[in-house]
């Protein structure tokens, strides 16, 4: 399959390559569908979550391993199942990109084996904007 | 900010053009550290819990960055060998 990206130009997918949300992203509850772009010359840890339903839709996330390890709520083994998972950030990348910022309050979790994925709100005291480029967590 | 105090049974009116919202407190025995609120709007107006609002305004202006493209990115996010 194929679908157009607001970044990487056409790319082909699998159907297994589709991460779906059964929480969309908060104000997206439309868009549950995405693929995971990632770059060669671009850090490991930065990825795009580009929907397939909306090119226009991206989101520059950052994997979190190596910034924190949050309690993940009770709720989110319900909803997408135990298993493997991975935490990460919604980037809000700022044209000075000092100012670049990670949402570590409401990350998007995401099953490793079956993809599904939710976004959550943590209880813990956590930033919405956290600068990836200048404070501890 | 208005300060509305409630008796039970009545309800605030939130009057936005022709668009009516009510919004009435439910507990009033119960917790002293928590109201809960009724609030009965027309389904267009989207009526969210605070936290939840305040990740939806981040969502928003995570997708409305313009640097976004890889070859914008890598200077900033190098990869590590």
């Amino acid at each position: 399959m194929t679908c157009e990206t607001r970044d990487f130009g056409q790319v082909e997918y699998n159907q297994n390559d589709i991460i779906s949300f059964v929480q969309p992203p908060f104000g997206f509850d439309e868009y549950k569908d995405y693929i995971m772009l990632i770059d060669d010359e671009v850090s490991n840890s930065i990825c795009w979550l580009q929907s397939i339903e909306d090119p226009q839709l991206c989101f520059i996330l950052i994997n979190t391993s190596c910034m924190y390890s949050p309690e993940i709520p009770s709720e989110v083994n319900d909803k997408i199942s135990a298993g493997p998972k991975s935490i990460f950030g919604i980037c809000v990348i700022k044209d000075d990109f000092k100012q670049s910022t990670v949402n570590l309050k409401s990350p998007i979790i995401i099953n490793d084996e079956n993809h599904k994925a939710m976004q959550v709100i943590l209880a813990g005291d956590y930033k919405m904007k956290h600068l990836i480029f200048g404070e501890g967590v | 900010m208005l300060v509305f105090s409630r008796k039970k049974g009545e309800y605030f009116v939130l009057e936005i053009g022709d668009e009516v919202v009510k919004i009435s407190i439910n507990n009033f025995s119960t917790s002293p550290k928590q109201a809960q609120l009724g609030i009965e709007a027309p389904k267009h107006i989207k009526v969210w819990r605070s936290e939840i609002y305040e990740a939806i305004l981040e969502n928003r202006e995570a997708t409305k960055v313009h640097t976004t493209s890889p070859s914008a990115l890598k200077s900033m996010f190098k990869k590590e060998d």
